[in-house]
């Protein structure tokens, strides 16, 4: 039967290591690291991580923490992965949230995963139900040019463009080690983000859900 | 059954092996498709191209996606460059899941005819790819910027 091939026992300790750190330092839980050490090894972890990071830094520099992580929430969702794709739309929600407690972003995290389900054109149909006509409407045109990027063969035109591409590099490279992390609840994915550490942000966010 | 409905189909394309994979999937499913294909690839003396088209396949539990990794892996010697064709995230997760784990960096999976075309003539990793358009895009990005 198919199993997951494992790094060695010292890439293993060396996980455990860092999703212990995160999860003090940062708040979340890179359950992927494993799979990223087992692919790149501890060089590879390092000069990619700082890619990524570079990646998430400009696109928190150009629209803000909000839309930047449910632009890549949206990125790993065409990969199908649920971790980041979950952990990021979180990470999104509660960041909005935090700027205004009276707003909430129409796409809970928790929808993830039934959207997810959805062929490629019910799924932007239904991103175009809950966002348009929306404050949210912009992250809506993001989500139709990062797609037609993606799968529609379109040009990079602009600076926005050459990042939603980026971004759809570092998740298609990301989606490599988190399309194994299975096994966690939905529900306990954390917030990908230092927001994660904001415990009664959190614990209002969801009271503002209604669970 | 007849063939419209067959929960999957076998073809040679030119050169290339095209499958379609159709409907709901469990184990016997998978194990049906697995021997078929490896009879299919035993007849043939080349490592040829295969493009698996998982567009119409609308469930594949746990143990049939454990099956196609099975499969996958078996198959990967007697097979050149691969692509999987899906048109729903779910999808594409499942089929990246099987490549993963059946360790083919030479598979990737896509959404359109043209990227199939382009993956199966490039001598690219699934990774190298992603990398290379990493470095090519930030690069790109700084530029715009100044």
């Amino acid at each position: 039967m198919a199993e997951v091939r494992r790094a060695n026992i010292v890439r293993r300790l060396g996980a455990k290591a860092m999703r212990s750190m995160s999860k003090v330092l940062l708040g979340y839980d890179p359950v992927f690291i494993e799979e990223m050490l087992n692919m790149m090894g501890s060089s590879g972890v390092r000069v990619w991580g700082e890619r990524l990071q570079d990646t998430m830094n400009q696109l928190d520099e150009r629209f803000g923490h909000h839309e930047a992580q449910h632009i890549v929430s949206f990125a790993a969702m065409l990969n199908g992965c649920p971790f980041c794709s979950i952990g990021h739309m979180y990470a999104g929600n509660l960041y909005l949230f935090a700027e205004d407690e009276n707003s909430l972003y129409p796409i809970d995290e928790r929808d993830v995963l039934s959207l997810q389900e959805l062929p490629d054109e019910q799924l932007m149909a239904e991103f175009t139900k809950r966002l348009q006509g929306t404050p949210f409407a912009p992250t809506l045109a993001h989500y139709e040019r990062l797609y037609a990027l993606k799968f529609g063969g379109a040009q990079a035109e602009s600076r926005e463009d050459e990042l939603f591409l980026a971004a759809i590099g570092v998740w298609d490279l990301l989606t490599e080690c988190t399309i194994l992390s299975e096994g966690i609840e939905p529900a306990n994915i954390d917030p990908l983000a230092e927001i994660a550490k904001d415990r009664r942000l959190i614990e209002r966010y969801h009271a503002a859900r209604g669970r | 059954m007849n063939e419209a409905e067959a929960p999957y189909e076998i073809r040679e394309v030119g050169e290339r092996v095209h499958v379609v994979w159709r409907g709901r999937w469990d184990e016997p499913a998978a194990e049906s498709f697995a021997s078929a294909m490896m009879n299919f690839l035993a007849q043939r003396e080349d490592n040829p191209a295969l493009v698996v088209d998982a567009t119409r396949l609308q469930h594949c539990n746990i143990l049939a996606r454990g099956r196609l990794a099975d499969l996958h892996e078996a198959m990967r010697p007697q097979i050149g460059r691969c692509v999987y064709v899906a048109t729903s995230a779910r999808m594409r997760g499942l089929c990246l899941w099987i490549i993963k784990v059946a360790g083919d960096e030479r598979a990737k999976v896509l959404a359109n005819d043209e990227d199939v075309e382009a993956w199966l003539n490039s001598d690219e990793t699934r990774v190298s790819d992603a990398q290379r358009r990493i470095l090519k895009h930030l690069d790109q990005a700084g530029k715009a910027a100044t």
